[in-house]
């Protein structure tokens, strides 16, 4: 019949059922009792969690189809099983259902058996190319046919291959076994070579490397007709082709016939006005295609034209022309590129609504440039979108192009005048919607950026439609279709916007199928997912789920994929989910650069010295405990630094006490322990400890924390954090004497600290290491006080902000945007003054002397300068007179204030320049902070974009050196080698 | 249609034997066709059966249905309206003969999916009208050669018709062939490209044994 197959695909033949014998299992309108469901897989029980709860029949109810019919969907959806069995059989009053399933048994292994004749590697990677390392089992005889048609252009005609599949269990894997015949191999026992010419030569069989006697090898025949093509096209026969077709005879030899129509003899020749030798062969790329056809050759007239466009000649026409004789085709293209015109002018005329400015930078056309005329088409169509975007719709752009009489040599000069007919300006006059059942028309106009009375835009009407599209598809209209129409009135003042809708039907989540997690909980995933049963199937639900579940750290992959049966609304979600190891072990080494402070001068005064520290890493953390994504974590940190110099023993000054030798005396030990979502809330908890010991410039401080903390994240932008901590400082190998110290930092050597702090961030940037989008804000506050068991009291902000914009150059160039501000107020405490035996020291009327403290211990006060902050100082040593000591070394202050710029321009590879301009100082008051009295320094810089970030060295110079003492001046550069972006 | 309806509710296998309900015949890129959608779609007279074919035809016609549908929703073409689905349902009841509830219960097919059922028909209906064109464009020359091969079509009360009476039955003929032919290719095609999986278990109450 002759629309048979179309009436197959239909499904509506219905001519031939009654004669069909089929057995179905008779339900009245209540099926038999279900007295027992079993489960069962090659023999045994099955009771995991994942397969019972998908099983819909249940002991005590009556028997459904459609519970049974469920059922089997909802398990052939977790792709385990090739087959399920529903079964019923007598038990008791009623029936007992068997699930019988019969899992997959994917194909792990291929083996080949029997005399091969060809090398197994060889057989095998035909296989992996077209089947892959494991093909279905389903596919064995269509891999079987591709060996026998291997075998056969290999010289065996007769090879028999008969596949199998042999299954294994426990694991359930399969082996894709290959038994092999591969009989005698042919030999090329005739070589028939005709050539077709023009001068009926045939060519010597010998000419074209097939000798007769070889064994039949069609990769090889086929490599050496490559070989004699190519050499004919070499030699100008770019339409050279070559065939061949082997015959088997019985005898065991292959007949080969090999046709070469080597075409003609094809020479391309250039007339007419002169094109450049290098690019000919690039716009008539007759040798490079070995073709010499109408397509091509046209082609290349066009391509010569607008070579000859791009540069100015506007006139510029090619035509070619074949003249073919005694076997040879010749050729020949014609240019006449007429002359060069160049712009002399360019005009905008006629815009009213537009500012003029503002459409000179839509116009790409630059006076004394040659004049290309698609440039100025584009720049037409840039300026009539910039209007349609205002409700200009019809809008029409001129380009009028006046040669002038004056002429530069041979060039002619052009003004072009780009006259814009603004047309009447459209308002949006109403939106309606049609079709719409589900969403009322108030929701889908909150979706329209557009409104009655706003200029009428193409472009809104286009994201409008987008819009109103993803707020159906995210409840589960995944056919729904959204079509706008306009009509424009009152001669194209007024726009009437109309989308017809057509919703199509809902998709709701069916069931959700977890497969996978091994270590993690259920309710782990099962939080982090916004697709629920019973609940729409969201397109933006399903995506931000597998975001969320691949933000855990947990999972080496995460899938989630919707599983049709048939075209239904209901669908089954299966999550997929990849564990990913549970511990962790990071190590790593490096070297830091820097330029330090060092009381190797005169008196002990303070000198900057580059210094190398080597520096290495060791971290070990375990995620997923309990199955709930609870992480510890522990990180060490050691530097091998000069040792630090005593220079101040009893307050008595020791000169040029500098050691020189290297030791492990910087270290950080940090271990942490993280619970997401703690007691159900919505933030985020993590426990910390730290045992830090750090050189600074003025000191050295060993510190003891520890510290709570809960974060939440408040949108995909903002977090908020607050935590309490508690802490030991101990400072020693101050390099200034008792005199020079603060004076907490004398009464207070060793300080304990409790304090509270909060902090906002609004984190946009698109790269946390390596920014080229976005902000980073931070506001960060403290609060210290003696009544939650602090030894001091202060209270403490830090602001800090950063931005990051792209620039629109060819190379990768980022303009980096930095402030930070800080301010910190000591609370006032009394403090008796003691002698070194610990008995207070009295005044002349035998009153204990007592000293109020105001500042802030050393480890909190601000200091500044060094790769991060100003580089042209070195670390710590940016700072007034009143936060710099007398010999040079940095006291810090209350008060910070810190300003970067930067421009980042990638180069070549990974590696990329900066230069920048920074400023800032550290004041001993906040209420000191003074703009006027910022330090600048300016500098250069290289990065490398390595694997793990950049890696970075930059010069910073000081834009206005001191004298640190009389006739000595400060230092004028400051080179720093460090990891990671300034700011 | 009475008479499948009869078979299907007639022929039950006595309560004390082992009984298949269920099973998957086939996987169509991963999505299971089942033993009962083919009995479905044969008593509901959904697929096309030529007389004496059993179960293993409409297990490939229910393969070549889910390739189509699969199509069908990657290129969706616009919404039946619900009152052609009815249309549609209501076709599908005359056609089960009064025997719609037996058949469903039996299959396990509820209303919902008879809808969706219903709605698919019409959506690859669509598809295809709108793919491959409700009729075909052919020349004087196909048609002619149309009439030349077949003439037992053309043929009234032992005499060949003049082509000029044939004209318009021979080019109506000469394109649905046409369109059948691209359809089955297409379907080849598609066939090609699919992962279809039919379960090498062993036949209904006998279980592979391990």
């Amino acid at each position: 019949m002759p629309e048979i197959t179309a009436r197959r695909v239909l499904g509506i033949g219905h001519w031939a059922l009654c004669i069909l014998h089929f057995s179905l299992p008779a339900f009245a309108q209540t099926g038999p009792l279900i007295t027992d469901v079993r489960i069962e897989q090659e023999g045994r029980p099955v009771d995991e969690r994942l397969i019972t709860r998908l099983i819909e029949t249940t002991p005590g109810e009556r028997l459904s189809m459609q519970e049974v019919r469920e059922t089997l969907l909802h398990l052939t959806s977790l792709n385990r099983f090739e087959d399920v069995q529903v079964l019923q059989e007598p038990a008791g009053d009623g029936v007992r259902l068997r699930y019988v399933l019969f899992p997959l048994h994917p194909v792990d292994r291929v083996e080949f058996r029997g005399a091969l004749g060809l090398p197994e590697r060889e057989i095998r990677r035909v296989i992996t190319e077209r089947f892959g390392a494991a093909p279905p089992p389903g596919r064995a005889d269509e891999v079987a046919e591709a060996l026998r048609a291997l075998y056969r252009d290999r010289g065996y005609p007769a090879a028999r291959v008969t596949p199998s599949v042999e299954e294994t269990h426990a694991p359930d894997r399969a082996t894709m076994v290959f038994d092999v015949t591969a009989g005698g191999r042919a030999a090329i026992g005739r070589l028939e070579v005709d050539e077709i010419d023009g001068r009926d030569r045939r060519v010597p069989a010998g000419d074209i490397g097939i000798r007769a006697g070889d064994p039949y090898d069609n990769a090889a025949i086929l490599a050496a007709l490559d070989r004699y093509t190519a050499a004919l096209r070499a030699r100008g026969f770019y339409e050279a082709r070559a065939v061949h077709t082997p015959t088997f005879e019985p005898g065991g030899t292959a007949t080969v016939r090999v046709t070469i129509d080597r075409g003609p003899l094809v020479m391309v020749a250039f007339a007419g006005d002169p094109l450049p030798e290098a690019d000919r062969d690039r716009l008539v790329p007759v040798r490079a295609e070995g073709s010499a056809d109408e397509d091509l050759l046209e082609d290349a007239t066009f391509a010569i034209e607008a070579y000859l466009q791009a540069r100015g000649y506007r006139d510029a026409a090619a035509e070619y022309a074949r003249d073919e004789r005694e076997g040879t085709l010749t050729i020949t293209f014609m240019i006449s590129r007429g002359p060069r015109y160049v712009v002399n002018s360019v005009a905008i005329a006629g815009n009213a609504s537009v500012p003029l400015p503002d459409l000179e930078r839509l116009v790409q056309i630059d006076r004394g440039q040659p004049y290309i005329q698609t440039a100025a088409a584009a720049a037409a169509t840039a300026i009539r979108d910039t209007y349609r975007a205002l409700g200009f719709t019809r809008t029409t752009v001129q380009i009028a192009v006046t040669e002038l009489g004056a002429s530069e040599g041979a060039d002619r000069l052009l003004a072009v005048r780009f006259n814009i007919a603004e047309g009447p300006r459209t308002l949006v006059s109403s939106i309606a919607f049609a079709g719409n059942d589900v969403l009322p028309d108030a929701q889908l106009h909150a979706l329209v950026a557009t409104a009655p009375g706003r200029p009428y835009s193409e472009i809104d009407v286009a994201a409008a439609r987008d819009r109103i599209d993803l707020e159906y598809r995210n409840r589960g209209y995944e056919s729904v279709a959204v079509e706008p129409a306009v009509s424009l009135a009152e001669n194209g003042t007024r726009a009437d916007i109309r989308f017809a809708i057509s919703e199509g039907l809902q998709v709701l989540v069916d069931d959700v199928i977890i497969v996978g997690n091994e270590r993690t909980s259920t309710e782990t995933i099962e939080r982090e997912l916004l697709l629920r049963p019973g609940q729409p199937l969201g397109l933006s639900a399903r995506i931000e789920s597998q975001q969320r579940l691949a933000a855990l750290g947990l999972f080496r992959r995460v899938a989630i994929e919707e599983l049709r049966q048939g075209g239904g609304p209901r669908r089954d979600v299966l999550v997929q989910v990849e564990e990913a190891p549970p511990t962790t072990i990071d190590y790593g080494g490096g070297v830091e650069g820097g330029t330090r402070l060092r009381p190797t001068g005169e008196s002990g005064q303070a000198e900057e010295r580059f210094e190398l520290a080597p520096r290495g890493f060791f971290q070990i953390g375990r995620r997923n405990l309990g199955g709930k994504n609870r992480a510890v974590n522990l990180f060490t940190r050691v530097s091998l630094r000069a040792r630090d110099t005593v220079v101040s023993d009893g307050g008595v000054r020791v000169d040029r006490a500098f050691e020189g030798s290297y030791g492990l005396n910087e270290y950080r030990v940090l271990t942490t322990y993280r619970e997401p979502r703690a007691f159900d809330g919505p933030a985020d908890m993590m426990l910390t400890g730290i045992l830090d010991q750090a050189i600074r410039s003025s000191f050295n401080f060993i510190t003891r924390e520890a510290r709570a903390e809960a974060g939440l994240r408040l949108g995909a932008r903002y977090s908020v954090a607050g935590r309490y901590s508690y802490e030991h400082t101990r400072l020693f190998n101050e390099r200034f004497t008792d005199a020079e110290k603060p004076l907490i930092d004398r009464v207070f050597p060793q300080v304990r600290l409790s304090k509270f702090s909060g902090t906002l961030i609004r984190d946009s940037r698109n790269d946390v290491i390596d920014a080229d989008r976005g902000t980073f804000l931070i506001a960060d506050t403290e609060l210290a006080a003696r009544v939650v068991g602090s030894e001091v009291g202060f209270v403490k902000t830090f602001l800090q902000g950063f931005t990051y914009h792209r620039l629109p150059t060819a190379r990768r160039t980022v303009l980096a945007l930095g402030a930070r501000l800080g301010a910190a107020h000591g609370l006032r405490r009394p403090v008796p003054r003691v002698a070194p035996d610990g008995r207070p020291i009295l005044d002349d009327e035998e009153r204990p002397i007592v000293d109020v403290v105001q500042d802030l211990p050393a480890s909190e006060r601000f200091f500044a300068g060094g790769d991060t902050t100003v580089r042209g100082f070195s670390l710590d040593r940016l700072g007034t007179d009143a936060t710099i000591s007398p010999t040079g070394f940095p006291t810090g202050g209350n008060g910070l204030v810190v300003l970067n710029g930067e421009l980042r321009v990638a180069l070549f590879g990974g590696l990329g320049a900066v230069g920048f301009l920074d400023a800032g100082n550290v004041f001993l008051r906040a209420t000191d902070l003074d703009f006027g009295k910022l330090r600048a320094a300016a500098g250069f810089g290289f990065f490398y974009r390595s694997p793990i970030g950049p890696i970075r060295l930059d010069l910073g110079f000081k834009l206005d050196r001191r004298e640190l003492s009389p006739g000595r001046l400060e230092r004028r550069s400051v080179l720093h080698i460090s990891f990671g972006q300034a700011f | 249609m009475c008479l499948v309806v009869a078979t299907v509710i007639g022929c039950v296998p006595p309560l004390s034997a082992q009984q298949l309900l269920d099973r998957v015949v086939a996987r169509v890129n991963g999505i299971a066709i089942t033993l009962s959608d083919v009995k479905a779609v044969l008593a509901l007279g959904l697929v096309d059966v030529p007389a004496g074919a059993g179960e293993e035809v409409a297990v490939e016609r229910l393969i070549d249905r889910q390739l189509v549908l699969a199509e069908v929703a990657r290129f969706a073409p616009p919404e039946p309206s619900p009152a052609a689905v009815a249309r549609e349902v209501a076709a599908i009841t005359e056609r089960s003969g009064g025997r719609l509830a037996a058949i469903m219960e039996a299959t396990g097919l509820d209303e919902g999916r008879l809808r969706d059922i219903a709605r698919d028909n019409l959506r690859i209906a669509t598809y295809l009208d709108q793919r491959f064109g409700p009729t075909v464009q052919l020349t004087e020359e196909e048609v002619l050669q149309y009439y030349r091969m077949h003439p037992e079509e053309f043929t009234r009360d032992g005499r060949l018709m003049p082509f000029v009476d044939a004209d318009e039955l021979a080019r109506e003929r000469a394109g649905a062939e046409r369109r059948a032919a691209t359809i089955a290719q297409w379907m080849r095609d598609l066939r090609g490209r699919a992962d279809i999986v039919k379960p090498r278990t062993p036949p209904r109450g006998a279980p592979r044994a391990y």
